[in-house]
């Protein structure tokens, strides 16, 4: 018995002598990897602040971000927070962006360990499009191709969605015209924002108003079908919204049902964001 | 048996998967893409040299009685080195992979082989055989996975294959394509193999 359990006793300390090393190697580069999922729900939360920047503040023991449209911190366009609530088989953290009239702008669960087929359908994404996917499906063409040169939109928050403008007809005319473009201010979306793959690009027929129309129509297609449905819900609601919806019957629910815990806690999640924000900013909670 | 031998022949004559019928779950679950059936591949591929390896040189200094929870925790060593390495430096086919690599575990071509092989044979014929066997396993994952890549987006790694008026068949990556693809498959092989016979 002595012999069986020196045995166990060896394998398993040099076991743990091991993944002690290898956790020590790869810890920095999953802290690092976890940091930038972290940025990038703070881009989802708040996608008003794409182009601009996040600037990290701290107010009555309150870590947020406060998100401007512009890079040199004019145009605040909201909040984003972190919080987290108790789920059925993990705790679920996810980051909230809040505008400034309270409204949420977006969110993103960031981290979570629910059951599969059950609770982890609080992240199932609808389907994941490229922006040629998108393009095609608004269009109904099927010719779609890549195209080197990019316009950017401008008109306010869509600025920042690259994509090719042409014309079935006047192809070499319109490629001209792009290149001539100012590029100084384009912005490309951060991969995996909405899916845009490397050298995805569209081609769009019509003239470039008509195309500038269809391309923020495509932008808020993507950003329907990008975002799992049920995080979707939370977006434009604010945070008597969702205590009013929690608390009504089987009629009249407008949205937001919770029939999980998993998606309980995430409304819970979300409502302490909005507390956290109230607290550290005011005037996001209502009456 | 030749040493060749002992490598070639976990990928068509005992393929795990085609042949042995083994650890099904990953190749139902993550054979939506060919980047996640490589990506699983590859990490059980790791976990079954490292663990054949391994059983294989301590397996003399082993009691008989407790053979099995030494070889499950050597296997979930190399299962947790893949875990970490991948949520470090592949986060993204970590997070398709998902709970499907700790599982790695509780496969049954990872602990039949420590069992029926490595347990009882020398180090360089273990790590043939689970090279051997983690290569078929990779081979029916890459083979299944790009069947229903291909016929469920019309695409392979990200690429169009079948043109833009392509209508992907959207059965293909669901639950029911995974089941179809794999049943045909492993028809295909049983035909190969009887017609090999005669």
């Amino acid at each position: 018995m002595i012999r069986l359990t020196v045995v166990l006793a060896v394998i398993t300390c040099c076991a743990a002598l091991a993944l002690g090393f290898v956790y020590k190697g790869t810890q920095p580069m999953i802290e690092e990897q976890a940091k930038l999922a972290e940025e990038e729900a703070r881009r989802l939360a708040l996608p008003q602040a794409m182009c601009g920047v996040m600037v990290s503040k701290e107010s009555k023991g309150v870590e947020y971000y406060e998100g401007y449209r512009f890079p040199d911190t004019t145009g605040l366009v909201g909040y984003t927070v972190k919080a987290s609530a108790k789920g059925y088989s993990s705790t679920i953290e996810a980051v909230v962006g809040v505008n400034p009239a309270g409204e949420i702008t977006g969110m993103k669960i960031i981290s979570q360990q629910e059951t599969p087929g059950l609770g982890t359908k609080i992240e199932e994404v609808k389907s994941f499009k490229s922006v040629a996917d998108a393009f095609r499906e608004m269009t109904g063409t099927a010719e779609l191709h890549t195209v080197s040169t990019a316009f950017t939109l401008e008109d306010g928050e869509e600025v920042c969605l690259e994509v090719g403008i042409k014309d079935a007809e006047r192809t070499c005319e319109l490629e001209e015209a792009v290149a001539a473009e100012d590029t100084a201010g384009i912005v490309t979306l951060a991969p995996g924002v909405f899916k845009i793959e490397p050298g995805d690009s569209a081609r769009v027929f019509g003239d470039p108003a008509t195309a500038t129309a269809l391309s923020v129509a495509v932008l808020e297609e993507l950003r329907r079908e990008s975002t799992p449905w049920f995080q979707f819900q939370f977006i434009g609601k604010q945070y008597d919204d969702i205590v009013l919806v929690r608390g009504q019957t089987d009629e009249n629910i407008q949205g937001i049902t919770g029939a999980t815990i998993s998606s309980r806690a995430v409304v819970e999640a979300v409502r302490n964001a909005i507390e956290d924000l109230d607290k550290a900013v005011g005037g996001f909670k209502g009456n | 048996m030749a040493i060749w031998d002992e490598f070639s022949k976990g990928i068509v004559k005992e393929n795990p998967v085609f042949r042995l019928v083994l650890g099904l779950c990953p190749v139902l679950a993550v054979t939506t893409s060919l980047k996640n059936g490589l990506g699983m591949g590859m990490a059980a591929t790791f976990v079954l040299v490292g663990s054949n390896l391994i059983v294989s040189i301590i397996r003399k200094g082993i009691p008989a009685r407790i053979r099995i929870p030494c070889y499950i925790t050597v296997i979930a060593s190399f299962v947790t080195v893949v875990d970490l390495v991948m949520a470090g430096y592949l986060p993204e086919l970590h997070k398709n992979l998902g709970l499907f690599i700790p599982l790695i575990v509780v496969n049954c071509i990872i602990l039949g082989r420590a069992e029926a092989f490595a347990g009882k044979n020398n180090p360089l014929r273990s790590l043939l055989d689970g090279l051997g066997m983690g290569a078929g396993f990779t081979f029916a994952l890459v083979i299944t996975s790009s069947i229903r890549e291909i016929i469920g987006t019309g695409k392979i790694w990200g690429l169009v294959l079948l043109g833009t008026r392509y209508n992907p068949v959207l059965f293909a990556v669901l639950s029911p394509g995974a089941f179809v693809t794999l049943g045909l498959l492993i028809a295909l092989f049983n035909k190969l193999e009887a017609r090999g016979e005669a």
